[in-house]
């Protein structure tokens, strides 16, 4: 499909590519967009979590063609004029990082539950991140920034 | 890093009768895609090699909950999330929910469709056993009309249903619950989201005696289909459930189980873990039917 | 070390240090948060070719033919290689029994036997599947124990007495000759490693009991989420690879050994930021394969492995078989204890050397046990490769040890944690080795972490599992570590303004190494975190570094960084001490903020700027040309390998746990682990949880979730479908650190080490919870859903 217009943090991008192709694909080989990642490529791991207006979904796992006109945005949108997100602050703040692969995805995945439940419990939290993979964390720090980025949104 | 550059069609369907039209014009390979989440995998695994996907996602008449008189309508491309979401879902039958909430994880039910997992056949499904017990019907719709199928007559063999070529599935009805039913689903996976390795949904419905008039006991991943543990069912009806006739009920199960060696999971284990949580989960629906006003 | 160094060094120990000890954020989260953190998997050279393997469909065979006429006519295809485009040469670790690609033997369903690179990883594919191969099967080996006995049905390298030994970096060769035990004449054994202290057969006659047991670990995986990639491209010097891999100069010094026309200058190694390593991202498997397609093409090329790949081609925890004897009085004191060790090798070796040597420390490192004998063997089986996961073999081990400890105190009626009291190892006290430990307060950990587990009202504090279907238990487990000596090298260069770039042979691999290094870097030299830049894991830029492996990273290249600055700041106190005049000498002087400043006397200084020159340039200083001397580098080696030691330092931990066991189903719920440590000096505190929750992760997925299901030498579950890898529901979000802080003598600030230790007991912690709360013992891990329920049905 040949100048496919594809929204992307509020820019309109042209690619010529297959529609079948993974929107992962095209945000890191033919945009340029790296920030998403790639792991598992079976849909189990969630680092290539981008979120739609409906919420976070698995980039892997979208045909491109099933996207065009709808708003996406990936983990370098969240980013506006130099000032981080409160949930990337939060991140930061909690140490929820260590070697950092899999956080893009996680950022996005708790940005998508915090637009759904702004006060969730732990609980919630662990169910609401549980599409996503990390070997670094044991998961601690990331549920701690979940829970900040919640209170500091109040 | 799998870039897929066969150059296919990619039509995203307007309504039922554009979908239809398009399917029926295409005379190479085409497919209906309606989430995605299965339909991508089979693609890059190169098990499928379709030269037309149509996208169904966006139809609105096949999009969310309405509740009629009788009935529950659920259009077949609502996502599991909405489904979740769903007031009337919580009404009419919230134990619908304890297995929504097993469905993989937030982002696939953000994008997979009722629909889509019924339609695919794969008896590992939470969804299919809950609405056995609902005695759901579901409607399919063609060039030649509409007609409607039994969801227990739906399910033909490993992967296949009752779905043809030229056909979609438009919609779940589901008949409203008689008063005094309640019920649970319960499964054991590996970890939370995973395909179960044994699955229970239980409803049972009383009369006023509390003598139970109906129940309906459905199996995740209890063999090459969804089904009913109808034996199971029949040993409980007309009676008031004591702990021996669950035991006679649980005792059955044997009839309809299916199950294969795995060599990660031994069978035994798995016909224990049924065995128990069909157990326990009948328990459990007694005890809440115990505690609801009369 | 001068003691002028040594005192240097030492400095500074006390609480009004500015960056020391403060959990200061991490240098790399803004770039990690907001994906502008590069890994090798996002380097996208134009004109890339795509590498995919052949691999040997069957798990032991004769290698006849490779026959790549029609793939390499196919659309795409620019290179094919196989082992004839290679060195004839085996590369490897200790023995070097590993073809590039496979030869006259296929011995691993997986081993590469030929690598396609083309221009999509589609028509690649294709490509490789129009190979054609001709082989003969052979008996296949895959039980362990069936592999070391005397007689196996199978040998894995019938030819292994004419392999050669490597020495690290080293270009003299060994010849096979170490191997004197009884366990001689074992076909499948590679290699073993042996300790007889004491008389261990009339202490086992004397003792009032004996405490035995087989116990076994499953192989598991790494599964760093970030996969092997590694990217090639030819540049005006040479080769230069991206790749994810911890020990970039490993890589190099096995490359140039394996291919030994390529002259050292020629290749370069460079790690950006890596997606998790643990031990898996060692060794050149798959660049030794892209070395020699980069040098069939001009163009660019680009080698990952899938997932899937991962299990087979890729590396993974061995499976681990320990039998132990302990022979103990009825007071509860261990006299002696006797263990075989065996270490599945797979088929070829891949660190499981360093696993034989270094896991049985933990047999006798942990109590005083004056009788003690260990045969540790590492045994080549015709599986695809393991390696080293985080603990190099102590995890795997000392899963016996922590669960025969419990098993002696019951049987002496004693409280597990008295029990370990009792045979407790404490500063001082010397091993039956004869190593003497050091300042570490061991006892502190193995209470301070049972205390506070006993402290917790179950019933209160998790009323959801107070039903008929759950059964509580309660584990507690020690373990001393042991950090072995190494050496690395660091250089530090002062800019204007005084900024500092630090350039480290080891890149950041998410265990903190940059952070840390910028505190110690900024606190020696008394300047702002912000100052400090650190280049790491470039060969064409870095001494050598060993790599964050084995904990000992902070250790060593933290002090390797301090006497690189000691040695600059001799530069800098010099050359400040000309500017001066007036009979300063550079002993007089410290640095702060910019400024070289004399000793007491806060008003006399200079600014560090005035070493610098102004020749040429339109705006005032150079960056980086001094008025005398060049650069302003300064560069140091840490030797811990020095001083006689066995090891460099021991860092122990007690772990505790409360689970929760469902009878019907089998799922173990972890309610809170416990893990306290003495790391000597927490440089970065939030740092140190980071690890410890990592590992400790690491540990209960060890314990209760991974296993790898080898059917016939198959993997039949390559994926994190059927894998078990631990999601946000599967783990605690109750895991405690508590940190002691008992100094060490050499390591920087008093700093241990700190990325393994919580693997070290978790796995035994739970292990004894499990086994606490159905009062059946468990041998061997993971304890699966579906072990539990076998062991309750037996039990009925």
């Amino acid at each position: 499909m040949s100048g496919m217009k594809l929204d992307i943090n509020n820019k309109i991008y042209t690619v010529n590519v297959s529609p079948y192709k993974s929107l992962r694909d095209v945000l890191r080989y033919d945009i340029g967009l790296t920030g998403t990642k790639e792991s598992c490529d079976s849909g189990v791991c969630g680092v290539c979590t981008v979120l739609l207006e409906k919420g976070a979904v698995k980039s892997c796992l979208i045909p491109v063609g099933k996207v065009i006109g709808e708003k996406i945005t990936t983990i370098e949108g969240l980013e506006i004029d130099g000032e981080l997100s409160k949930m990337q602050q939060a991140f930061i703040d909690c140490f929820a990082s260590q070697c950092g692969y899999c956080i893009p995805g996680f950022i996005m995945a708790a940005t998508s539950l915090l637009e759904e439940n702004n006060k969730p419990t732990i609980q919630e939290i662990r169910e609401g991140l549980s599409g996503n993979l990390c070997r670094c964390t044991g998961y601690v720090k990331i549920i701690d920034a979940v829970k900040k980025a919640a209170e500091s949104e109040i | 890093m799998l870039s897929i550059d066969h150059m296919g069609e990619y039509h995203v369907a307007t309504s039922i009768e554009d979908a239809l039209e398009k399917l029926s014009r295409c005379e190479n390979d085409s497919q209906i895609i309606a989430g995605g989440q299965t339909m991508m995998l089979l693609i890059r695994q190169g098990l499928i090699n379709p030269d037309l996907l149509v996208d169904i996602s966006k139809i609105e008449q096949m999009r969310g909950v309405v509740e009629n008189k009788e009935n529950i309508r659920i259009g077949a491309a609502t996502t599991y999330s909405e489904l979740k979401r769903s007031s009337v879902i919580e009404k009419e039958f919230g134990y619908y929910k304890d297995a929504l909430s097993e469905i993989a994880g937030p982002q696939v039910r953000n994008q997979g469709t009722i629909g889509g997992g019924l339609v695919y056949g794969d008896p590992a499904l939470d969804t299919p056993p809950v609405l056995l017990t609902l005695d759901a019907e579901l409607e399919i719709q063609s060039l030649e009309g509409i007609r409607r199928v039994k969801l227990e007559d739906f399910f033909v063999d490993y992967y296949e249903t009752a779905i043809k070529d030229g056909e979609i599935l438009t919609g779940i009805i589901i008949p409203k619950l008689p008063k005094l039913s309640a019920g649970k689903y319960r499964t054991m996976t590996p970890r939370h989201g995973d395909y179960a390795l044994a699955g229970v949904c239980v409803r049972l419905t009383l009369n006023e005696n509390k003598e139970c008039i109906c129940a309906r006991i459905g199996l995740t991943n209890g063999g090459d289909i969804p089904k009913r543990a109808i034996t199971s069912e029949k040993i409980l009806e007309g009676t008031l459930m004591h702990n021996e006739i669950i035991e006679d009920s649980v005792k059955c199960l044997g009839d309809v189980l299916e199950i294969n060696e795995d060599i990660q999971t031994p069978k035994s284990y798995r016909e224990k873990v049924f065995d128990g949580i069909t157990r326990q989960t009948i328990i459990d629906v007694r005890s809440i039917l115990d505690g609801v006003e009369q | 070390m001068s003691q002028s160094i040594q005192n240097e060094i030492q400095m500074k120990q006390s609480s009004t240090a500015r960056h020391i000890g403060k959990s200061v954020q991490r240098v790399d989260a803004p770039n990690k948060v907001t994906g502008k953190a590069i890994y090798a998997m996002d380097i996208q050279p134009n004109h890339l070719l795509h590498v995919k393997l052949l691999t040997s469909p069957v798990a032991h065979a004769r290698l006849i033919e490779v026959d790549i006429e029609k793939a390499r006519q196919m659309e795409g295809v620019e290179v094919i290689i196989t082992y004839d485009d290679v060195p004839d040469t085996r590369r490897g670790q200790f023995i070097l029994d590993q073809p590039i690609l496979a030869s006259e033997k296929l011995r691993y369903i997986g081993e590469p036997i030929a690598a396609v690179a083309a221009e999509t990883p589609e028509l690649a594919e294709e490509a490789v599947n129009a190979i054609k191969i001709k082989y003969e099967e052979l008996p296949a080996i895959f039980d362990l124990e069936e592999a070391f006995s005397k007689e196996p049905h199978a040998i894995v390298h019938d030819d292994i007495q004419s392999y050669q030994f490597a020495k690290q970096g080293d270009p003299r060769f060994e010849k096979r000759d170490h191997v004197e035990t009884e366990y001689e004449n074992r076909p499948n054994l590679m290699y073993s490693d042996t300790l007889n202290v004491g008389d261990v057969d009339t202490a086992f006659n004397k003792a009032d009991y004996i405490i035995e047991g087989r116990y076994e670990v499953k192989a598991l995986q790494h599964c760093s989420m970030e996969p092997h990639v590694a990217v090639g491209q030819r540049g005006p010097t040479g080769i230069t690879i991206w790749t994810s891999q911890q020990v970039p100069h490993n890589i190099k010094t096995e490359l140039c050994m394996a291919y030994p026309d390529l002259l050292p200058g020629e290749l370069e190694i460079k790690s950006p930021y890596v997606g998790g390593g643990f031990g898996g991202k060692i060794t050149p498997f798959i660049e030794s394969i892209l070395v020699g397609i980069l040098r069939k093409t001009l163009r660019p090329v680009r080698f990952q492995l899938t997932r899937a790949e991962e299990y087979t081609v890729g590396v993974s925890r061995p499976q681990v078989i320990v039998n132990v004897r302990d022979g103990i009085t009825k007071n509860g004191k261990i006299i002696a204890r006797d263990s075989r060790i065996l270490f599945n090798v797979g088929a070829y070796n891949e660190q499981v050397f360093r696993c034989t040597i270094s896991g049985p420390s933990v047999t006798i490192g942990s109590y005083d046990i004056p009788n003690a004998r260990y045969t540790s063997c590492a045994v080549y089986t015709n599986l695809p490769k393991y390696a080293a996961f985080r603990g190099f073999g102590k995890p795997e081990v000392n899963w016996a040890m922590e669960r025969n400890m419990d098993k002696g105190a019951k049987k002496v009626g004693l409280d597990p944690v008295e029990y370990r009291r009792i045979n407790l190892l404490r500063s001082g006290d010397t091993n039956a080795k004869g190593e003497v430990l050091g300042n570490v307060d061991t006892e502190a950990c193995l209470i301070e972490s049972s205390e506070r587990i006993k402290s917790i009202d179950v019933k209160n504090e998790y009323p959801k599992y107070d039903t008929d279907e759950w059964k509580i238990g309660i584990g507690i487990a020690y373990g001393n570590k042991p950090v072995s000596r190494a050496s690395a090298a660091a250089t530090v260069k002062i800019q204007k303004d005084m900024n500092v770039i630090a350039y480290i042979g080891a890149p950041e691999i998410g265990q903190g190494a940059e952070t840390v290094l910028t505190q110690i870097i900024a606190e020696d030299f008394d300047i702002g975190l912000k100052k400090i830049r650190i280049i790491a894991g470039d060969t064409s830029n870095s001494p050598y570094d060993r790599g964050p492996t084995g904990s000992r990273f902070t250790y060593h290249t933290g002090n390797a960084v301090r006497k690189a600055i000691v040695d600059v700041k001799e530069k800098i106190f010099g050359l400040a001490a000309g500017e001066f005049g007036e009979g300063i000498e550079p002993i007089d002087l410290r640095t702060s903020d910019g400024k070289i400043i004399v000793k007491g006397r806060k008003d006399k200084w200079i600014h560090i700027n005035d070493l610098f020159s102004t020749y040429g340039q339109m705006t005032g200083v150079s960056n980086t040309m001094l008025k005398e001397g060049g650069e302003l580098i300064g560069t140091a080696t840490y030797d811990s390998r020095k001083g006689g030691k066995h090891h460099a330092f021991w860092t122990p931990v007690g772990q505790s746990a409360i689970v929760a066991v469902n009878q019907i189903t089998g799922r173990v719920e972890i309610l809170k682990i416990v893990t306290a440590i003495d790391i000597g000096c927490a440089l970065n505190p939030k740092n140190v949880e980071q690890q410890i929750e990592g590992a400790t992760g690491q540990g209960i997925a060890s314990a209760i979730y991974e296993e790898i299901i080898y059917d016939k030498g198959f993997v039949t579950n390559p994926n994190f479908k059927d894998y078990r890898i631990p999601r946000t529901m599967e783990m605690p979000y109750e895991s405690e650190t508590i940190i002691i802080e008992t100094k060490d003598e050499m390591g920087p600030y008093g700093a241990r080490g700190v990325g393994e230790m919580g693997m070290i007991a978790s796995a035994p912690a739970i292990g004894n919870a499990i086994t606490d709360a159905l009062s059946i013992e468990f041998d061997t891990i993971p304890i699966t859903p579906e072990r539990i329920i076998d062991a309750l049905d037996k039990n009925n």
